[in-house]
């Protein structure tokens, strides 16, 4: 399944940097610029933000059948290269291309209009995630039925809890199979209950995909879902290969790796 | 950007806007006449301040200060109520991904509405009743709007990001705003104003935006309406230059300072 012919790779990733500037981190607002300016105006103006490297020279390919789970401690860069991987930001050097649509879900506790109803947001979201206005209706009602929300589907959704809302997006973004499917860390927002279920559900989707990335700090996950480990640390790939070997690795890596750059 | 993205944000943004409307004006048409009523009433309010009490010696005042007075009220609306447009998704922008252009731009696109139905609901009455009545350039006052479209759609853009770094923007622009009412020619026309102080009116955008569109509906002593609409034109294209690069250097930082 895991082949490397050429035909086969669904997203190329190549040399990839990314850096943020530290200076984000010093003012919020433009008062606090305009007292920063007036008691240190030469470094204020003058002085050239100092960049926090997050990524620092990341190739990855992705083939056909890959169930890659992504593991690395906090701060390595895992969010970040799933947001370049999927489009959301660019990085500063480097480039990615790929051959299909890359869907990637980050968080399920939100909805898009909040005075709106469960499902309304359910319809929007659809429009919004799966980038097509026909997504077909069957495929909604579907979504919705399986969330089991019942009358709740026509309350406002800012009324739902956090477990509520993240059924309803957890059964819509798991109603048809994609390319690319990038899923960071979304299991936790439902109820236990829920989990088993929508857990088979995802799963089904996770087997009808093409391809998945998988970010968690679950090793058991890992080792149920995945055929391929990267470990990332400090913004560069230590490890790629299989996940029992990978897994073994992560959980001998010294805790003190966080934060040393 | 493809030309593919570019569709996709705006048919986002177009069902966005259409799923907010509902959300608006789902109960009752009240929701509707409220947006209304802020342009009809400032239009009251000041229409017997300057005409009546200060007795501002200008033909056809009522035609003259709504021309101006309903495309500033749309602009300072659409810019203070987009600034936070990104900010206020953050959630939604970190969890999937969609371009942050469709929050804004639904939000100008919501506006642009309550702008139309201003125009059709107050401006052509007040037409109707105008000393002057309706002139043939009235027909040009939808391509004249389009450096007022361009720049205030801009200018959103422009805040909707700077307010995710900056916090306080929104706040900034509303005192901005009040000031730049009384100094942009809106409630008295631009030939009241001294030669010596003439540059504060060539160097305000607003005034630049407004006039072409403000032109077609007032025969005025602005002159000739190919310049203004070259002007604006000139305006809107600038401010859209400075909000690209602006985008193009921030759109990561974007995503750690939400």
């Amino acid at each position: 399944m895991n082949s490397s012919s050429p035909s086969n790779i669904l997203l190329e990733a190549k040399n990839l940097h990314l850096d943020y500037p530290i200076r984000l981190y010093a003012h919020t607002g433009l008062r606090d610029a305009f007292i920063e300016a007036t008691k240190h105006p030469w470094e204020f103006f003058m002085r050239s933000p100092e960049n926090l490297p997050i990524l620092k020279g990341v190739d990855l390919e992705i083939h056909r059948g890959d169930r890659i789970g992504l593991i690395g401690v906090n701060g390595a860069g895992k969010s970040s290269l799933c947001r370049i991987l999927c489009g959301m930001i660019r990085p500063n050097i480097g480039s990615v291309t790929t051959h299909g649509e890359v869907e990637a879900i980050f968080d399920v506790g939100t909805g898009i209009l909040p005075e709106l109803t469960g499902r309304e947001n359910a319809y929007l979201l659809a429009r919004l995630f799966f980038k097509t206005r026909d997504v077909p209706k069957d495929i909604v009602e579907e979504a919705l039925a399986f969330s089991e929300l019942g009358p709740f589907l026509d309350a406002a959704f800012k009324t739902y809890s956090k477990g509520m809302q993240a059924r309803l997006v957890l059964s819509l973004i798991s109603s048809t199979p994609s390319n690319i499917l990038i899923l960071d860390e979304v299991f936790d927002g439902a109820d236990v209950f829920f989990k088993d279920k929508i857990a088979a559900r995802m799963m089904s989707k996770i087997e009808r995909s093409d391809a998945v990335v998988f970010v968690s700090h679950g090793p058991d996950q890992i080792l149920q879902l995945c055929n391929r480990v990267i470990i990332l640390s400090q913004g560069t790939v230590i490890f790629d290969g299989p996940p029992e070997e990978g897994v073994k690795k992560y959980l001998a890596m010294p805790s003190q790796a966080f934060g040393q750059r | 950007m493809q030309l593919k993205e570019w569709q996709l944000i705006w048919y986002q943004s177009v069902d966005l806007t259409f799923a907010t409307l509902k959300s608006r004006y789902r109960k009752t048409l009240a929701g509707f006449v409220w947006v209304l009523l802020n342009p009809i009433i400032m239009f009251g309010v000041q229409s017997t301040v300057f005409r009546t009490f200060l007795k501002l010696e200008i033909r056809d005042y009522y035609l003259f200060l709504v021309s101006g007075l309903i495309p500033w009220v749309f602009m300072s609306q659409t810019i203070q109520m987009g600034t936070p447009s990104i900010l206020s998704s953050s959630s939604l922008l970190k969890a999937f991904k969609l371009h942050p252009l469709v929050l804004v731009t639904s939000s100008v696109l919501d506006n642009l509405f309550n702008f139309l139905f201003a125009i059709a609901l107050i401006i052509i009455p007040v037409i109707q009743f105008s000393e002057s009545g309706f002139n043939g350039n009235i027909f040009l006052a939808p391509l004249f709007l389009l450096p007022f479209v361009i720049g205030t759609f801009a200018m959103t853009c422009f805040f909707s990001l700077l307010n995710v770094f900056y916090r306080d923007t929104n706040f900034v622009l509303g005192f901005a705003f009040s000031i730049l009412f009384f100094l942009t020619p809106i409630f008295y026309p631009a030939s009241y104003v001294p030669e010596n102080y003439r540059w504060m009116i060539e160097l305000n955008p607003f005034y630049h935006l407004i006039s072409p569109f403000r032109a077609c509906l007032y025969p005025t002593e602005n002159g000739n309406l190919a310049i203004l609409f070259a002007k604006g034109m000139a305006w809107s294209l600038g401010l859209s230059a400075v909000t690209i690069y602006y985008w193009r250097k921030k759109r990561n930082e974007l995503f750690i300072a939400l």
